[in-house]
């Protein structure tokens, strides 16, 4: 059985300060986003991939 | 990119990120990692029949073959009630913040380093982000404590719960979608 799922633990005082603050000081800090050329690129190999696995098979 | 309740489809890019109904598809799939193969081989069905988490699978719009998975259950991040009286006595403040889990992300080996992975989380992401049917604020994780899965999610943004759990196996870290959620307003 692989490991169970568990759920996130709660957070202690300390804790919670830091988090609290951590959210409201992150809010505003970029998200980068992964590019659309890689994920372009990604898709081109995958088809390539199952493509070439096609004609292994025949 | 078409979102709807149990897809996304991203028709620029040619993948679909589907909920899994027949977990077959999985049967020649290996994403190199032990643990994650054994759940999605054996436990995710079992997983999806108790209504404990759905897997979605990521595959190409014209091709049923797997390329990830990620499972997916919903969790909270639950805060101290003294904390919070204490830090924001004037807003209101929930103890418990709704969030989603990825129970489990695995991505076939033969795709690795293509950033198909962070391309998966960002699609979780829009799922619990865009016309979600209820209030998402948060995307945790049980990240395995290795610097190679640390640095990922690092990458894609999320952060560290709290560091009691800095020496253990797994380590729980969070992404707030409020972010993402701004970002996209923005542009």
């Amino acid at each position: 059985m692989a490991l169970p799922i568990a759920a996130t633990p709660k957070l202690g005082v300390a804790d919670t300060r830091i988090f609290l603050k951590r959210v409201e000081r992150d809010l505003n800090k970029p998200v980068k986003r992964v590019s659309a050329s890689k994920i372009a690129e990604a898709s081109k190999f995958v088809k390539e991939y199952f493509e070439n696995r096609q004609k292994q098979n025949y | 990119m078409k979102i709807d309740r149990n897809k996304i489809i991203d028709e620029n890019q040619g993948f679909v990120l589907d909920k899994v109904d027949d977990f077959s598809i999985f049967r020649s799939f290996t994403c190199g990692d032990d643990d994650l193969n054994e759940f999605i081989h054996k436990d995710a069905e079992t997983h999806k029949t108790e209504l404990l988490a759905e897997t979605y699978v990521l595959r190409l719009q014209e091709i049923d073959s797997p390329i990830a998975f990620c499972s997916l259950c919903n969790d909270t991040i639950q805060l101290s009630p003294d904390a919070r009286k204490k830090i924001l006595p004037e807003k209101k403040q929930y103890r418990y913040h709704p969030a989603v889990k990825i129970a489990r992300l695995g991505v076939h080996e033969d795709f690795h380093g293509k950033e198909i992975g962070s391309y998966l989380i960002e699609l979780i992401k829009n799922f619990f982000m865009i016309d979600n049917r209820t209030g998402c604020r948060f995307v945790t994780v049980d990240a395995y404590n290795t610097e190679k899965v640390l640095n990922f999610y690092k990458k894609n943004h999320f952060q560290f719960l709290n560091q009691k759990d800095a020496k253990k196996d797994t380590r729980a870290m969070y992404f707030d979608l409020k972010r993402l959620k701004k970002k996209l307003d923005s542009e």
